[in-house]
């Protein structure tokens, strides 16, 4: 590659050589997104973070093998999704124990304390708590491949071309997902697209 | 404006706002297209519930866990590639304190292959106990043993031997 646009790309050439300060400002700069996508693929902060801190693992230990094929981002991406459904096959395996169970039976001890990071003060749960809840629950609800492309093409940060790499299908399908994905939201959401509640920022 | 534009139009508003240029041709369609103005609302509306998606922020010490966990998985490794293998753990044992260990392990060993050996050579001899029953079984046919006790006594009968015959072989002798 004669000239290499993607600057991230460039620091993940600088990790290639082993400089960890490059992959430090890769985590900092990719932290968010990939624990975004992680958490709506996994709705648990504690398992989501573990993952996403495995993300930038993987990203290390495959550094070697890296090649400026594509942008960064699609790269990451592609890692971030394929541990999630590692994670997804490794749950239907071996079901875990459900963090919905915060007290065993004759304990007066919590198995696990997650801070809900939903709950906020009344005056604001009441302006858009229940709207985002919503919204998340019918992402939730959606397959994840339709949920991972809705996801990606927020934003420009990813083309079509990048989110179809990162599904491992062609542009088409990608689009077609997005498309079906979008068509289910709609109807899962339709009381608050049209009351206009959204309106508002 | 074919139909075309109008759904690259909505393709472009699922990634970003339209640009000034779009909103226009935007405009325009939908003026000439008012069938088309709810579905526009409808993807309207989503996009901006979708804007509105709050980014999952991590907790304040994430890249010092990610870091933690790089020092912690370089270490795993160095340990893995220090960590010798039975053989060398065995001669390791010996050079050091657990010499009986060792020893144990050892005669352990032999004794795992003593009895795979005795077990392959009983095995051996039952597969050749049985090839042999097998041929015979195979082998005689049930006509054979009819008359089998008539042959049997023919060992047991006393020859007389003929006077006449003694004369004859003298006769012949000379």
């Amino acid at each position: 590659m004669a000239a290499n646009p993607d600057p991230d790309a460039a620091l993940m050439l600088r990790v290639k050589e082993g400089d960890m300060g490059a992959f430090e400002t890769l985590v900092e700069k990719y932290k968010v997104p990939v624990m975004s996508l992680v958490y709506r693929t996994l709705p648990d902060m504690i398992e989501a973070e573990d993952i996403a801190q495995h993300v930038f693992l993987q990203v290390l230990k495959a550094a070697h093998r890296y090649e400026v094929s594509a942008k960064f981002s699609t790269w990451l991406f592609t890692i971030a999704r394929n541990l999630c459904l590692n994670e997804i096959r490794r749950r239907m395996r071996h079901p875990a124990d459900s963090l919905d169970e915060t007290f065993r039976e004759g304990d007066e001890n919590p198995v696990r304390q997650v801070e809900d990071t939903r709950v906020k003060g009344p005056p604001q749960a009441i302006l858009d708590g229940e709207l985002h809840e919503k919204i998340d629950e019918a992402l939730a609800a959606l397959p994840e491949k339709q949920r991972t492309a809705i996801l990606l093409c927020r934003g420009e940060e990813h083309s079509y071309e990048d989110i179809a790499r990162i599904l491992d299908c062609s542009v088409q399908a990608t689009k077609s997902l997005i498309h079906r994905g979008r068509e289910a939201l709609k109807e899962k959401l339709k009381p608050y697209l049209r009351s206009g509640e959204w309106e508002s920022p | 404006m074919d139909d075309s534009l109008f759904e690259e139009l909505i393709e472009n508003s699922w990634r970003r706002r339209l640009t000034p240029e779009e909103e226009v041709q935007l405009q325009s369609w939908l003026a000439s297209h008012p069938a088309d103005a709810e579905r526009w609302e409808a993807e309207s509306g989503l996009n901006q519930a979708l804007e509105r998606l709050k980014p999952v922020v991590p907790s304040s010490n994430f890249t010092a866990q990610v870091l933690r966990l790089v020092e912690l998985e370089l270490l795993a490794e160095r340990r893995a590639a220090q960590t010798p293998g039975l053989f060398g753990r065995l001669a390791l044992a010996f050079r050091m304190r657990g010499r009986g260990l060792a020893y144990a392990a050892l005669l352990l060993f032999a004794s795992g292959i003593g009895y795979h050996r005795y077990r392959e050579n009983t095995h051996h001899q039952i597969a050749q106990g049985i090839h042999a029953f097998s041929t015979v079984a195979t082998g005689t046919q049930p006509e054979v043993l009819v008359d089998f006790d008539t042959v049997r006594e023919f060992s047991q009968v006393v020859v007389d031997v003929n006077p006449t015959d003694e004369a004859l072989f003298v006769l012949l002798g000379q």
